[in-house]
């Protein structure tokens, strides 16, 4: 009986220096970074398992998808192939245009002339917890990825227009994998700007999962549908991304800026392949 | 021993189910926490010892794959399994209720205290009004996917000879 009050009395006290041990390791850990070879170690026995059953996942996800639209894709099949019929005629007044006009040619070109080195890669796991918007890509080091890379998507807009969305930036590499915070997870932040404006601001995600931006300035001239895009400022994520539309403006608790909620372009929980931009940050 | 392994076969797996395929079945934008649900089964079924291991092992692979800051979730996972597996002594553990009890209680312990660990260390100090309705919709799916767990890891135990 005596030895059993002893054990558990070793055992609260190791208990107790394991707390002490952890709540000192989250404080130091938080001016340090994480051990990377550890992480590495890690990262390198999981992601091989994670991929597999990441891809099942998604092949189910899509099949059951597929299974709840069917009758909904039937509808849409007979309105596309009315609008098929409409566009091949639209498509050859349009190639008379474009063949015609050198502004069109000039931004083909611009596009074409896209000078940032990237890797297609697939997600492999997500963070495991509801706090946090992370997940892991079958790419790292191997790939030439480091800290801070930029991960993107093309997506298509309301417009049709197909333009580079802002999915996150790489917090942490291993050797064939590396680890991907998004713009509306509450730790992440981007400097970002209204692209009919310029007006200036900073964008946090928040746990409800919404994405918040301050402005810089008091300004009258923000609107509902608004895109935004990154400013560069901040030397992380490159100038011009698209990250997505206003949708609710509000004045903030001083009343002499204002609070935006934006709606990304991404939808984050439908990722499985995305595109990691190699900065050259030399 | 033998047991013991097999025990942290069964936490990597459900770590494994967890990151991967559950992330596809979210209700209201909330994943369930089966990882949790195994740990405080686990943990009630066998010992505070036990509990503890596969709480840090669980914490430490989260924290070491996903998190920004190293140390929150190995805390909170070692904390959870401790405490449980020590108060496992003092209950009736065969009662699905009692499981549940813990399920629930396990889950507000790791929401609330995720919730002040990053609040003192600003990082996503939003008002925790937010959050409630996330940690609801998780405790709700939690206790849904205890039944299935619960009945399943009588039939592992029975194999591996715990109890």
């Amino acid at each position: 009986m005596i030895d059993l009050q002893k054990t558990k009395k070793i055992n609260n006290f190791i208990f107790l220096l394991i707390v002490l041990v952890l709540i000192i390791t989250i404080g130091l850990s938080t001016t340090r970074n994480q051990p990377s070879q550890m992480s590495g170690m890690v990262g390198s026995v999981f992601s091989p398992v994670q991929k597999v059953f990441y891809s099942i996942g998604q092949t189910f996800a899509n099949s059951f998808d597929s299974l709840l639209n069917i009758s909904r894709i039937r509808e849409e099949n007979i309105q596309l192939q009315e609008r098929i019929s409409i566009l091949q005629e639209e498509n050859i007044q349009l190639k008379y245009i474009v063949n015609n006009a050198d502004a069109l040619k000039n931004e083909y070109e611009m596009l074409s002339n896209f000078q940032y080195e990237h890797v297609k890669s697939q997600i492999i796991s997500r963070d495991i917890g509801n706090w946090f918007e992370r997940f892991t890509i079958d790419k790292g080091t191997n790939s030439g990825i480091q800290i801070d890379d930029i991960v993107i998507k093309a997506v298509r807009t309301e417009d049709q227009l197909v333009k580079v969305g802002l999915i996150g930036k790489v917090v942490d590499v291993g050797y064939n994998w590396s680890k991907v915070v998004t713009i509306d997870d509450i730790g992440s932040s981007v400097s970002i700007k209204v692209l009919r404006t310029n007006e200036g601001g900073v964008a946090k995600g928040s746990i409800s999962g919404n994405i918040e931006a301050f402005m810089f300035s008091q300004t009258e001239d923000l609107r509902v549908d608004d895109e935004i895009v990154t400013s560069g400022l901040g030397e992380i994520y490159l100038p011009n991304i698209y990250i997505g539309k206003i949708v609710k403006i509000e004045k903030t608790s001083d009343l002499l800026t204002e609070k935006i909620t934006i709606i990304p372009v991404v939808d984050f929980e439908k990722l499985y392949e995305v595109f990691v931009i190699k900065v050259d940050r030399r | 021993m033998k047991k013991f392994l097999g025990l942290v076969g069964l936490v990597i797996i459900s770590f494994i189910l967890q990151s991967t395929i559950l992330q596809f079945l979210r209700i209201l934008g909330v994943t369930t926490n089966l990882v949790l649900v195994v740990l405080v089964v686990i943990s009630l079924q066998t010992d505070e010892i036990t509990g503890a291991g596969l709480g840090l092992m669980v914490g430490f692979l989260t924290d070491i794959l996903y998190a920004q800051f190293f140390g929150v979730n190995t805390l909170l996972f070692f904390c959870i399994g401790y405490l449980t597996g020590r108060a496992s002594e003092d209950v009736y553990k065969f009662d699905f209720f009692t499981n549940l009890y813990f399920v629930l209680f396990g889950t507000l312990f790791y929401h609330l205290f995720f919730y002040f660990i990053h609040y003192f260390l600003k990082i996503g100090s939003d008002a925790i009004l937010i959050t409630i309705m996330p940690i609801l919709t998780e405790i709700a799916l939690n206790l849904i996917i205890l039944y299935p767990i619960f009945r399943l890891e009588k039939s592992i135990f029975r194999k591996l000879k715990i109890n």
